[in-house]
Formats: C-alpha cells, sequence, structure tokens
C-alpha cells in the first residue's frame, strides 16, 4: 500500500482562501437572461395579438364557446358572426 | 365524411386523470400516515426500504402534480383546443404518442423512485433517462397542441388556449435548464445516477427558479386555462369579463418569472435577489384576485344554480381556494412572517390548500362536466353523489388546511422561543412531539379527501359502463373561415 499522499500540510493549503473569491451567484447571468428571453417572447406574442385583431372583440368570445353544442345554436352562432363581420370595427 | 373531434385521447387522459388521482393521494395518506406512526411499514421485511418516507414522498409529489394534474391538463387542453379551435386535433398519431409516452414516464417514476434512484431535486426527482423521454413526450405535446391551434377555423384564439399554450412554453423551458445534469457513467459510475450541472447556492437558486415556475405554470396557468372554459360551460353563462380574463394573462405571464427567490428567503441566497422575489410576489396578488373574481362573478346573478348544481360547487370552491392560497403565498412571501412560517407545517399546508383545494377541485369539477360528454350522456350516473364528493372533498381540505396552520405556526414559535438566559426554550423533539394530534387531524382530513377520489372512481365506472365512447362529435362548419 501507498503511503497517504496528502500530509496535514498539504490539507491545509486545500482549505486555505489565498485565490479572490469567485462570483458566488454567476448563476444569474444565465436565470435573468433566460426569464428576459421569456418576457421578450411574451411581449412579441402579446403583440402578435394586438396586431391580428384578437383583442378587437371582448365581448362575441365569451359567448361563443356556449353555443358550440346543438345545430341550433350553431345556427344563431353563424348569424352572431355574419353580424359582427358587417360591423367592421 | 363528416369531420369529428379526437375525442379517444382526451377520454384515455381524463379515466388515467382519476386512477392516477387515487394512486398519488393513496400514497399521500400512507405518507401521513408514516408521521404518526413511525414504524408503520418497517415489519414488511424484504419490502420495507422501499416504503420509507423519504422514497414514498417523491413518488406522491411526483403522482400528484404529474400524474393526476398532467393527465387532467393533457385531456381538458386537448378538449379545449379541439372545441374552442372547432377543428380537430393537428395529428391522431402524435395524440396517441403523447399518451402513452406520458404513461410510460408515469409508470417509470412508479418504479424508478421506490427504489431509491432520485436526483434529490424536488418536483424534478425523476432521474437523466426519463428526463430525456420527457422532453421527447413534451415536445410531441407542444407540436400537437400549438398546431393545433395553427389549424383552427375560428379567427380568434380563446383564451383558455393562451393559457395553456404559455404553460406548455414555460414548462419546456424550466424542465430543460433545471434538469441538466451529468450522468454519473460518464465518470465510470452509474448509468441510472447523474449529478446537477450546477453546483451550491447556484443549484438552490435555479432548483427553486424551476420549483417556483413549475407551480406558477403547471399548477396555476394551466389550470385557469381549464378553469376559463369549464366555469361559463357548466354555469352556461359566459365568463363575467372577457377583458379581465385577457388582462389576467398578460400579467401573470410577465410578473412570474421574478418571484422564485421567495423560497430562498434567509438563505445564501445575496439580498437583493431576496427582496427582489418578495416584491415580484407581492405584485402577484393583483391578477390572482382579479381572475378569482372572474370565476366567481361569472355566477352574478344566477347564484340559485350553486344551490343545486354540485360540479358548480366544486369549480367556485376551486376558484375561492384560488384566491386563498394566492392570497397567502405572497404574505408568506414577506421576509418577516417567511422568518416564522419556512421549514414549518404550514408551508405544507399552504402547498394543499392550492393543490387540493384549487388544483384537484377545479379538476374534479371540470371531469365530471367532461365525463358524460365523452360517454354519450346526459350526466354523471349519480349528480347526489358528487354532491357528497363535494362536502368530502370540502371537509377534507378544511381540516388538511387547518391542523397544519396551527402545526406550523406552533412549530415557528417553539423553534424561536428563548429563556431569559438566551438558552432555547424547547429542544426540537420537543417540538416534533408537539405535532401528533396535528398530524392525525391532518391524516383524516386526508383521508376524507381520497375517499371522495373513491366515490368519484365509482361514478365514473358506473358512467362509462352504461355509455357509449362519442367517436362521431361533429365540428360545426358554420363558422369555417
Amino acid at each position: 500500500m501507498q503511503p497517504p499522499e496528502e500530509t496535514p500540510s498539504s490539507l491545509c493549503t486545500l482549505i486555505q482562501h489565498d485565490s479572490p473569491a469567485p462570483d458566488l451567484m454567476d448563476i444569474l447571468y444565465l436565470l435573468i437572461p433566460l426569464s428576459l428571453v421569456f418576457v421578450v417572447v411574451i411581449a412579441y406574442a402579446f403583440l402578435w395579438a394586438v396586431k391580428s385583431g384578437q383583442f378587437e372583440d371582448m365581448e362575441g368570445p365569451a359567448h361563443r364557446i356556449l353555443m358550440d353544442d346543438e345545430p341550433a345554436s350553431l345556427m344563431a352562432e353563424s348569424a352572431a358572426q355574419g353580424k359582427s363581420d358587417n360591423n367592421v370595427h | 365524411m363528416e369531420a369529428t373531434y379526437n375525442y379517444k385521447v382526451v377520454r384515455q387522459f381524463a379515466i388515467m386523470t382519476v386512477v392516477w388521482g387515487i394512486v398519488g393521494m393513496l400514497v399521500g395518506v400512507i405518507i401521513a400516515s408514516q408521521l404518526i406512526w413511525p414504524t408503520l411499514t418497517e415489519s414488511l421485511g424484504p419490502l420495507a426500504p422501499y416504503l420509507s418516507y423519504g422514497r414514498l414522498r417523491p413518488l406522491h409529489t411526483n403522482a400528484v402534480i404529474f400524474a393526476f394534474g398532467g393527465c387532467g391538463l393533457f385531456a381538458t387542453s386537448l378538449y379545449i383546443v379541439q372545441r374552442t379551435c372547432q377543428t380537430r386535433l393537428l395529428s391522431d398519431g402524435l395524440a396517441s404518442f403523447v399518451f402513452w409516452g406520458w404513461q410510460l414516464i408515469i409508470l417509470l417514476a412508479a418504479i424508478s423512485l421506490p427504489m431509491g434512484y432520485t436526483t434529490g431535486k424536488e418536483y424534478a426527482e425523476l432521474e437523466w433517462p426519463i428526463d430525456l423521454l420527457i422532453t421527447v413526450v413534451w415536445v410531441a405535446y407542444a407540436v400537437l397542441f400549438l398546431g393545433t391551434i395553427v389549424i383552427r377555423k375560428t379567427k380568434h384564439i380563446y383564451v383558455s388556449n393562451w393559457f395553456f399554450g404559455a404553460y406548455i412554453l414555460a414548462i419546456a423551458l424550466l424542465h430543460l435548464v433545471n434538469s441538466a445534469e451529468l450522468p454519473w457513467a460518464l465518470g465510470g459510475g452509474s448509468w441510472l445516477k447523474s449529478y446537477s450541472a450546477y453546483a451550491g447556492v447556484q443549484d438552490a437558486m435555479v432548483q427553486w427558479w424551476y420549483g417556483h415556475n413549475a407551480v406558477g405554470f403547471f399548477l396555476t396557468v394551466a389550470f385557469l386555462g381549464m378553469m376559463y372554459y369549464f366555469i361559463p360551460k357548466q354555469a352556461g353563462r359566459p365568463i363575467y369579463s372577457y377583458r379581465l380574463s385577457i388582462v389576467h394573462f398578460w400579467t401573470l405571464n410577465f410578473i412570474y418569472m421574478w418571484a422564485g427567490p421567495h423560497h430562498l428567503l434567509y438563505t445564501a441566497l445575496p439580498d437583493w435577489a431576496q427582496s427582489l422575489g418578495m416584491v415580484f410576489s407581492l405584485m402577484l396578488l393583483a391578477p390572482s384576485w382579479g381572475g378569482m373574481m372572474n370565476g366567481i362573478m361569472t355566477l352574478s346573478g344566477a347564484w340559485h344554480k350553486l344551490r343545486t348544481d354540485p360540479i358548480l360547487k366544486f369549480l367556485i370552491t376551486a376558484m375561492s381556494f384560488y384566491g386563498m392560497s394566492t392570497f397567502e403565498g405572497p404574505m408568506m412571501s414577506v421576509k418577516t412572517v417567511n422568518a416564522l412560517s419556512h421549514y414549518t407545517e404550514w408551508t405544507v399546508g399552504h402547498v394543499h390548500s392550492g393543490a387540493l383545494g384549487w388544483v384537484a377541485m377545479v379538476t374534479i369539477g371540470s371531469l365530471y362536466h367532461l365525463i358524460p360528454r365523452l360517454f354519450g350522456r346526459e350526466e354523471m350516473h349519480s349528480v347526489k353523489l358528487i354532491n357528497v364528493h363535494f362536502w368530502w372533498s370540502t371537509i377534507g381540505v378544511v381540516l388538511y388546511i387547518a391542523a397544519l396552520w396551527i402545526a406550523g405556526v406552533a412549530q415557528g414559535l417553539m423553534w424561536r422561543a428563548t429563556n431569559t438566559d438566551g438558552t432555547l426554550t424547547y429542544s426540537f423533539a420537543q417540538s416534533v412531539a408537539a405535532m401528533y394530534p396535528f398530524y392525525t387531524i391532518r391524516l383524516i382530513g386526508g383521508t376524507m379527501f381520497f375517499a371522495g377520489m373513491l366515490l368519484m372512481a365509482y361514478n365514473v365506472w358506473k358512467t362509462v359502463a352504461a355509455g357509449k365512447a362519442v367517436n362521431d362529435a361533429r365540428i360545426p362548419e358554420a363558422v369555417a373561415a
């Protein structure tokens, strides 16, 4: 068996802090840009939604999900659709 | 041939939601018992190590969040996206792949966690081969869901789909960053063990950036998508304010990502990062309560429906718990409150007021609405049983969280109590002993909630047995653009 390589003195050098302390929170350089990227992505999605007219009608969509079951209500829906198409903002 | 919706994958996920709910909550009941009787499973001989608290606890959290909650979200999101976009899913094959892939992941979790394979990261315990599989299935789900929105027949994208879309993208990002890990095999060790790519406080920060946003996007944003469809449908009324639902969505998304550090108050995390997390957590109160009001006020002018419709009771009670836990959360992120509440049972109570009161109840309510429609029935086999289920669950949750409030505050006060000479008044073991009565009440509450799930399984079984799988749900053509 080989003798232990590390003597007490070399152990001491291991725990000496003669090198400058590293920046302990460099993980934030990853997480903050990532969160900013996420914000940019949703900001882009938001602008797309505004420009493509997703928010033009703030009443109709809420009603429309209630009228998708029976053929009879479907007709009411298509009538409503036609009406909103005519009233272009 | 007339175009139809793909109800098959919705049915599969809906049924598995009930199954995994029972499994996950049963494991919860077992570990709650172990806290009262620590030697409960030790007499089981060779089985004992697999049933120890440390191994069952991640199994419980993974099963209820990703198996029960996950299947519930797959079922409802894939149903809602079809019905509101008035188009069939992008691909039946992909839908099938997502279903079987997710079941395989759950199965692997149920095997590997009791065997002790874990990364040690809360809510991300699964080892790297399973992490890779999750990535593949999640990408397939993203393509399926977002692709269906792309081929939609309606001009407008209903608000629920926005919530689901944000959840899918955010979870992909969170999973990829937090699960970055090196297999030990690279160092000549086991193929089933890995180490995180980050170390020390860096790892803690990544972990709670993930952990907080997993709660935010998986357990909040996604279930809000469910809420914005099923509350109006069950009430037969449009959402109180569609405009508010849009505001709710965008503000939640802009604010949520930044609140993670509140899990690490009074740790090695820099003070400014802790304060940032606290401030953003407080800001979250506004959109959360706006959303809660929006859901509840949908019944404005039709409150009488709450008297007779147990499904609405589930959904509206879920909104109340959503409001309560989104008030409690920001409050607990205030540093002075956190100094008392952190590491105590209060946190566990808070999580369950969200997980049982909000997530589970909104899922249960939605399933009671959904399942008859998937099996060609007017309503569930027994509406009376839904009502019984509602009361068992509600009383169960209230017992659970009230017991842990008292337990948590008692714990916090006992830990910080000092004598006049500066020594601690109580030993740690004394604070553990003080928990027994509250652990017992918690077990009773949890068991009631679990028993409710059994009632639900019976009710679903009878509904399905007497029904017929609907495969010909016609897609309306009237509004085809």
